[in-house]
């Protein structure tokens, strides 16, 4: 395994350009965006120039444009400082924002993921075992339709007919007033357990139905035409017609099939993630959801520059570390891949 | 002598896939009639080699004969079971008896699954002896294969061994059951011309010692020459020249089988005259009516348009579907 250990050391270093490359490319964006930190915080209220030049310089926006470059990004490796938000309230650590907003958004991409894989799977194996009935067309309809949702949209249609007419889930939030839950990992679902309070899982799992709903659907049509696809092509090539004449029962037949056409969708697992934390900032403003991706939203009016950079560094981070995670699962069910 | 496998009228009709246009449009499903009527036998120990273009049908005849489809119409009798007519069940217990062995060594083999457990697959499936001896005698047929050393070649995946060698693995797990019966699927066309021999003279020496039937799928006939004891020549799903191998190469009949001859260079030299034919196979979802080469047939006359030739026995062992020899 001397050859995986190595393997694994290549690939985590890839992680650095990527994150890299990301900040670069937001710290510029964020530059060239019309608007002034400064003054989205102060808004219409009247402030001396001279104090808005102090405020500039407490925030470290005087210094030429490559040293805030470098700073923020030596703060971050060094010393793990995300820097301080400009906006309401003033000069709270970055990295606090983070650490709260974070588990919101890995419970609501776990969930999602859930739902997309699940939904994926089961059209995707069930279309290509049914090839060309109604049902298999009627899953390709589907599966094109998810690729025309728009999230809120979708979100809100999901919101008005299971929650306001229906009534069966809550439309936002994570949690309702009055329940606590002892944080200790932050994923609700899993703390409201670990507490043995039973009422609040129940309740959290009311709020996280309709936006993992949401996300998981829009993402599931991909899911079910990689799957339905690679099944239709694993099943026609010539060594499951071996296994069949070699008298194989029809479900390991198929069981050998499923296992060889997975190959290629762990690999677009990993890509997913991306998508997945794309998503989470349309579904996470749709449903109030207190995550990350809302917090980069409400951010951007500010033009808080430290805490959009901070989130997006985060984001890159985590797909990164998802990313090298679904290789070495790759390497260990491909004998043909190569370490 | 009773033969091993006899086939009569066999058929098999793909239905084609329509568009959502056509179906809205309510346009009647077409079908590609892949197999028309075909019919032949394969005596005991005896090498009957199929040939044909592309599009003829030969795969899908093969793989009728094993079971893998199920033929539109016709019958199939092996050790004088009907086999049309038998249950997945029933079907499943016959399956050591006849095997087939696949065109593309790099496709047939699993890629997940260690090439020893591929081969040893069939003994376990069909609960003909526990793990340990499937994998002795597995060993023993990797062996037999001349992949050596075989404890090496079993614990191999099927990406790690040449062509040639996946497809000698190919052939070990269809002969560890001991079949009766072979279906050999342009077994050697993917294969380095270098290889082939070695490959074929593998088969002949199974069908000597094992006195086994083989129905080998070729487009090559000099491939077909080296191994076949009779040779059938198939065009557009049905058969048009059939007989015993010498007699076909060197005395062929039908206008296509001399085109097929004459595109042989190395052996090509004892036709006579060199026949040409011109264009592709036609589209099997339009037969051409009456005799359907006569679109690409130099010597086609009017009747040839119209009406099927009927099957003409030229000697005992030798047969044409052609209105040149025709009396009539």
């Amino acid at each position: 395994m001397a050859g995986l250990g190595r393997y694994v050391i290549i690939r985590a270093s890839l992680i650095v350009p990527t994150v890299l490359i990301l900040y670069t490319f937001v710290f510029i964006l964020l530059r060239v965006l019309p608007g002034d930190p400064i003054l989205a915080v102060v808004g219409t209220r009247y402030i001396p120039p001279a104090q808005l030049e102090e405020m500039r310089r407490m925030a470290g926006l005087d210094k030429p444009i490559p040293v805030q470059y470098f700073d923020y990004l030596l703060g971050v490796v060094l010393r793990g400082d995300f820097g301080k938000t400009l906006a309401s309230p003033v000069g709270k650590p970055v990295s606090e924002y983070l650490w709260e907003r974070l588990p919101a958004t890995v419970e609501l991409t776990i969930a999602s993921f859930i739902v997309a894989s699940l939904i994926g799977f089961i059209t995707g194996v069930g279309g290509a075992l049914r090839r060309s009935s109604r049902l298999d067309t009627s899953i390709r309809i589907y599966s094109i339709l998810t690729y025309t949702l728009f999230i809120p949209v979708l979100g809100m249609g999901l919101q008005y007919f299971l929650g306001l007419k229906l009534k069966l889930f809550y439309i936002s939030g994570r949690l309702s007033a009055g329940i606590y839950v002892p944080r200790l990992t932050g994923l609700l679902l899993l703390d409201s357990l670990l507490a043995g309070d039973l009422s609040a899982f129940t309740d959290a799992l009311g709020h996280i139905v309709l936006p993992s709903l949401t996300l998981g659907i829009v993402l599931s049509g991909a899911y079910t035409r990689l799957i339905r696809n690679n099944l239709i092509e694993v099943l026609n090539s010539d060594f499951i017609r071996a296994y069949r004449a070699r008298g194989v029962p029809g479900h390991r037949v198929t069981i050998y099939a499923i296992k060889n056409a997975f190959i290629p969708v762990v690999t677009y697992m990993g890509l997913q993630i991306a998508m997945l934390l794309g998503g989470a900032i349309l579904t996470e403003t749709t449903f109030s959801w207190p995550g990350l991706g809302r917090f980069i939203y409400e951010r951007i009016e500010y033009r808080d520059y430290a805490s959009i950079q901070g989130a997006v560094i985060l984001f890159a981070f985590i797909v990164g570390l998802m990313n090298l995670f679904v290789d070495i699962i790759y390497a260990l069910i491909d004998p043909r891949v190569k370490y | 002598m009773e033969a091993l496998v006899v086939a009569k009228g066999l058929k098999k009709y793909f239905p084609v896939r329509r568009t959502i246009s056509e179906v809205v449009l309510m346009k009647s499903r077409l079908y590609v009639r892949a197999v028309d009527g075909v019919s032949l036998e394969i005596g005991f120990g005896e090498t009957l080699a199929l040939v044909g273009e592309s599009g003829s049908g030969k795969t899908t005849t093969g793989r009728m004969l094993i079971g893998l489809e199920k033929p539109t119409e016709g019958s199939i009798l092996f050790e004088g079971i009907e086999l049309t007519k038998l249950s997945k069940k029933a079907l499943r217990k016959i399956r050591p008896r006849i095997q087939m062995i696949f065109q593309d060594p790099y496709a047939s083999l699993d890629p997940r699954v260690k090439v020893g457990d591929q081969v040893a697959q069939p003994l376990i499936v069909h609960g003909l002896c526990n793990a340990d001896e499937a994998r002795e005698r597995a060993l023993e047929i990797l062996e037999r294969v001349g992949l050596t050393p075989s404890t090496e070649i079993y614990e191999r995946y099927p990406h790690q061994l040449s062509g040639g060698q996946r497809q000698r693995v190919v052939i070990a797990r269809a002969m560890i059951t001991r079949p009766r019966f072979v279906v050999a699927d342009e077994p050697v066309s993917m294969i380095d011309v270098s290889l082939r021999a070695s490959i074929l003279e593998l088969l002949k020496e199974f069908k000597r010692e094992r006195n086994l039937s083989t129905l080998f799928i070729t487009h090559d006939l000099a491939v077909a020459k080296l191994v076949a004891d009779r040779v059938a020549v198939m065009y557009l799903g049905k058969i048009v020249e059939e007989g015993a191998v010498e007699e076909v190469i060197y005395n062929p009949l039908h206008p296509y089988t001399k085109a097929l001859i004459s595109s042989v260079p190395t052996i090509g030299i004892r036709v006579l005259e060199k026949l040409k034919i011109v264009g592709e196979i036609p589209n099997p979802i339009n037969i051409p009516p009456g005799c359907r080469f006569h679109t690409r047939c130099p010597f086609a006359m009017d009747k040839c348009k119209s009406y099927e030739a009927p099957w003409i026995y030229v000697s005992e062992r030798h047969g044409v579907s052609c209105w040149l020899y025709s009396a009539e």
